[in-house]
């Protein structure tokens, strides 16, 4: 994988994520200023604060109570309905289509990712340059103000001065910033970070009185002293990053708003201002500059664009000096919506790949099935759909990519595991090492319906993979009533592989097995059963079965393994005219493994021996 | 959350702008700026901040002549400095006085009319605290 790819795969994974992550928080913050309406305007602000600082935050952060853990089963739909060209319907609708128990065709499937690549490319592209466009704008703004700020006249003595002076002392500001006058007809705003200016314009210095300049004034010092352009550079940049988020536009509209309440009630409360004398001052204000407002964000000012001038004033003029009020309730009121809402993503089980360095040392498959003429099949067939559950524990139904499947497309963004019917929540992903998969940590491991888990990775060219679905230890995937999937693995390479890599994945296969399987009359002078596969195998075995239709082992004999590693004997006793069936791995017992760990798949083995001893 | 200034208090940069209008009467920012002592080496910008600070603080007032403006001290010398003494004695000596102005008068550098003036003080300051005394008896 490219580092062009690894970049728009974890930004995929982020915009997703933080793309509903904010537009529920905007809900939630929209609800609370709802219930809070009558709080003091610092309380929603704080609340819509967090909403932006909310994009900075990672979006995999995770509790257990996250809106993500709730939110899993919509989850898919959320993904997809972000696009929207032609053919991104298409992948929407593969997506959408793929109810739990139905397959995706694999070409169908390779379509929709194919797709899914181009559009996440195309759209990190677009995204890119909505972005750049929005700083570049922010920046350019930014700096010709700065420019023209500079050109304009300091006012560092004089009634103006005072003015800024007297309203620092009411509000214990120490280092009041620098006065500029401006020629031009706007409302006063503050503009820079470190080192701030006022810029008054000079109609208001000469229509206002002193007592209407030191009320303006004091609105902008604690701008100041709240440290506003700040906040106005963090709103810019969250805004560029999600420059296309409705919510994201609506939570910074409601916070410039907020701010102006913060700044007006602080006026009143600090500064000593009557309600109606600040009113008449707004007023003032916005006559003088025949309401133009602050037209960028990287200033804040008395008014800013879209301020609502009648809400505001209504605000003021109902205010009530709360300096006594207790604002510890409140306080409590926003750390709770921050500890509740701010982590929002699904928390991951323990068990699973975050704890990826657990190494399973058991393997297992679906276990066999009979068809019709009664021969032993094996599970490989993942795609075929199963009925109904036939055994008191769950089955992996299918998986993506297939177990053995090699020259897999590296541009796949999850595996996934399906099983025979509904799970509880839990899950187990093992492995370790450089074999398992390296892990898309910008997405959630997730359940994407109550059958199947998603396991999100970045896989690599020319790779070996091995992911196991429970271990010995760890077995979270399991039903509701707790019973736990046997152990299994899904292992794969990707394109590009050698001829090496694709061996290690080879299903082993038994190219001989003597007497024959389903075979009749069978001498009593067998005195071994000989398996052969086509690969080397690691030296484990699991001859399965029990009671009387299990051949008796000689005394002082045991089974053994050829030199090569491809035939293993069991040494037997055979009794005349007696159907004899045995297994060669099963569900819970399959150490009949390649060398490199993939075990054989479930094999049913019966023979009958003759009626009459062979002379 | 700490004190409001209260218009009253003057901090030590805001002295030495007091000092030089109170010795020199009403006067520009520049020429305060080059009056202050040459070590202080502050910007006329830092001294008209502290010009207008002080005006705020209602110490100084000032007089615009055209474009330019002219400060001079309204606050009264002895009460200021009265008041700032007080304000050192509530901060440095809470309970007891004595060791604070021991320590006060052996750092200064007293000529012996100075020392005779502050022994005088000390006579009046008995002869006044002890005279409620004397009245409470009767």
């Amino acid at each position: 994988m490219s580092i062009t790819e690894s970049v728009v795969d974890a930004w995929w994974g982020w915009i997703i994520a933080v793309t509903w992550q904010v537009a529920l928080l905007t809900c939630l913050a929209l609800l609370f200023a709802v219930l809070f309406r009558k709080a003091p305007p610092r309380v929603r602000h704080s609340v819509w604060l967090l909403v932006v600082l909310k994009v900075l935050i990672p979006t995999s952060f995770s509790t257990p109570w996250s809106a993500g853990n709730w939110l899993a089963p919509f989850r898919s739909d959320l993904t997809v309905s972000f696009v929207s060209s032609p053919n991104e319907v298409t992948a929407k609708t593969t997506l959408r289509h793929a109810a739990p128990h139905e397959a995706i065709p694999s070409d169908k499937q390779s379509h929709a990712e194919n797709v899914s690549l181009f559009t996440s490319s195309g759209l990190f592209g677009l995204w890119s340059i909505g972005m750049a466009i929005s700083i570049t704008t922010s920046l350019i703004q930014y700096r010709r103000l700065c420019r023209a700020t500079s050109r304009m006249p300091l006012l560092d003595e004089g009634p103006v001065r005072i003015a800024v002076e007297r309203a620092a002392l009411k509000l214990n500001v120490a280092s009041p910033p620098d006065i500029r006058l401006s020629n031009v007809n706007a409302s006063p705003f503050l503009v820079g970070t470190l080192e701030p200016s006022v810029v008054v314009s000079k109609s208001l210095v000469d229509q206002a009185s002193a007592d209407e300049l030191e009320t303006v004034l004091m609105h902008e010092l604690l701008h100041w002293k709240h440290r506003d352009t700040w906040i106005g550079w963090l709103q810019i940049l969250v805004q560029s990053l999600l420059w296309f988020h409705p919510f994201m536009w609506l939570a910074n509209s409601r916070l410039r708003y907020e701010r102006e309440l913060v700044c007006d009630e602080a006026v009143l409360r600090e500064g000593g201002v009557k309600p109606d004398e600040y009113g008449k001052t707004l007023l003032r204000v916005l006559t003088v500059s025949r309401a133009r407002p602050v037209l960028a964000g990287t200033h804040v000012g008395i008014f800013e664009r879209g301020a609502r001038i009648q809400n505001r004033l209504e605000t003021v003029m109902q205010f009530k000096d709360e300096r006594r009020t207790s604002l510890t309730g409140y306080a409590l009121a926003v750390a709770t919506f921050a500890i509740l809402f701010l982590p929002m993503s699904a928390s991951v089980n323990e068990d699973s790949v975050a704890a990826a360095d657990v190494e399973s040392s058991t393997l297992a498959l679906a276990p066999p099935r009979k068809d019709k003429a009664g021969k032993a099949k094996t599970s490989g067939d993942t795609t075929k759909k199963e009925a109904k559950p036939k055994t008191p524990y769950p089955q992996i139904l299918k998986t993506q990519p297939k177990a053995g499947a090699t020259g897999v497309d590296p541009s796949i963004k999850e595996i996934r595991v399906t099983f025979d019917r509904d799970m509880g929540q839990g899950m187990s992903w093992t492995g370790g090492g450089p074999e398992f998969p390296p892990v898309d940590k910008s997405q959630e491991v997730r359940w994407i319906d109550k059958r199947t888990c998603i396991l999100p990775v970045k896989l690599r060219k020319a790779a070996y993979y091995r992911v196991g679905i429970n271990s010995k230890s760890h077995q979270n995937f399991k039903d509701p009533s707790g019973k736990a999937t046997p152990p299994s693995a899904i292992f794969f390479t990707t394109k590009g592989a050698s001829r090496a890599l694709q061996n290690k994945v080879k299903i082993p296969q038994i190219t001989k097995i003597t007497p024959a399987n389903g075979s009749k009359d069978v001498s009593l002078t067998t005195k071994q059963l000989v398996v052969s596969f086509n690969v080397p195998m690691g030296g484990g075995m699991s001859w399965t079965g029990g009671g009387d239709s299990f051949p008796a082992i000689p005394d002082g004999k045991r089974p053994s393994w050829s030199k090569d590693g491809r035939t293993c004997t069991l040494p037997v006793k055979l009794d005349q005219d007696r159907e004899y069936q045995l297994g060669l791995n099963s569900l819970s017992h399959n150490n009949f493994q390649s060398r490199w760990g993939v075990p054989l798949k479930p094999v049913v083995y019966s023979f009958r021996t003759a009626s009459i001893p062979s002379k | 959350m700490p004190d409001k200034q209260s218009p009253q208090t003057i901090s030590p940069a805001e002295w030495e702008i007091m000092k030089v209008l109170w010795e020199h009467g009403e006067m520009a920012a520049r020429d305060v700026c080059a009056a202050l002592p040459k070590h202080l080496n502050w910007a006329t910008k830092t001294v008209k901040t502290l010009l207008s600070r002080l005006v705020a603080k209602e110490a100084i007032t000032y007089d615009q002549i055209g474009n330019s403006y002219l400060y001079r001290a309204v606050a009264d010398e002895a009460a200021l400095t009265r008041q700032e003494v007080q304000s050192i004695f509530r901060r440095v000596a809470r309970r007891a006085l004595s060791p604070a102005l021991a320590h006060f008068i052996e750092e200064a550098d007293l000529s012996d009319a100075e020392i005779d003036e502050l022994r005088a003080t000390l006579d009046r300051k008995r002869e006044n605290s002890s005279a409620p005394q004397r009245g409470g008896r009767r």
